[in-house]
């Protein structure tokens, strides 16, 4: 009669194994939860757009350097802003380390607060800059105008 | 023993979040907000002559101030920028280190933010070249 409300050893060890197959579940999802939180976020913010914006910047360099050696017209510079600009999903570093190549490059002004990068190249008679910003991961702002205005 | 495995994945993901984010930026900011301030009152009572004694203050100022270590590098140069006699935050991005210009026009101090060391440390004083 009361055989029916005993348990018997092997239902009580599947109850266990049981319990711990669960908890072996709830600690796995744990772990991919953690992966997800940590990992993934991770690796969207490092997916960029960087070796082709160095490629890019390196190529508007030459042109650039080519431009303020024989030209000091400031729609030829437009011009060329215009097919290279804007930089997106750039790295900060790399980018600016491709502009420092310029034999025009006069410096970088840094704006913590907005956290923009100013990229100054300048010949005797023509000054072009561009801004780079950081937290934006994208360029904005490119002027040209004549030397000391 | 696979339980163990995740524990461990968990606290390695959960720990060192923490240990990379630890730093001093709160002190730093809170000696440079000083420096800054006595640099404001330096640079605006200090009118010195041209001799390389009278920069001497300017040398001191540095020296009692400088460096600071491991701070973020954006809260420190916002400080730095609040200065009455703040001038520019040039970018070197080979080296990795930004320069932080003051000036009345007559003397010129600066320091360097080493982004690498999360350092920043005195760059000297100078007379200005007008």
């Amino acid at each position: 009669m009361c055989d029916r409300y005993i348990r018997r050893p092997s239902s009580l060890l599947w109850e266990r194994s049981s319990l711990r197959k669960k908890m072996l579940d709830v600690m796995r999802l744990t772990v991919v939860a953690a992966f997800c939180w940590f990992v993934i976020p991770t690796t969207r913010v490092l997916a960029d757009n960087t070796a082709t914006c160095v490629a890019r910047m390196s190529s508007y360099v030459i042109e650039l350097d080519e431009l303020f050696s024989f030209s000091t017209w400031i729609e030829a510079f437009d011009k060329l802003n215009s097919r290279y600009f804007p930089f997106m999903d750039c790295d900060t570093d790399p980018l600016l380390v491709e502009t420092t190549k310029s034999r025009f490059f006069r410096g970088i002004t840094y704006y913590p607060r907005s956290r923009r990068y100013v990229v100054g190249f300048a010949s005797k008679v023509i000054e072009v800059g561009f801004t780079y910003r950081a937290d934006q991961r994208r360029s904005e702002n490119h002027n040209v105008a004549q030397a000391g205005q | 023993m696979r339980g163990v495995g995740a524990a461990a994945v968990l606290l390695v993901s959960v720990v060192q979040l923490p240990i990379a984010r630890a730093d001093d930026t709160a002190a730093c900011v809170a000696k440079m907000s000083e420096y800054v301030a006595e640099l404001d009152r330096l640079l605006a009572t200090e009118i010195p002559w041209y001799g390389s004694h009278k920069i001497g203050p300017y040398n001191k100022l540095n020296r009692k101030h400088f460096p600071f270590a491991d701070c973020d590098g954006d809260p420190l140069l916002i400080e730095a920028s609040k200065s009455r006699f703040f001038r520019r935050i040039g970018y070197n991005p080979r080296a990795k280190y930004y320069v932080v210009s003051f000036s009345n026009e007559d003397v010129r101090i600066s320091f360097v933010y080493d982004v690498n060391e999360r350092r920043a440390k005195s760059n000297g004083a100078g007379w200005t070249d007008k």
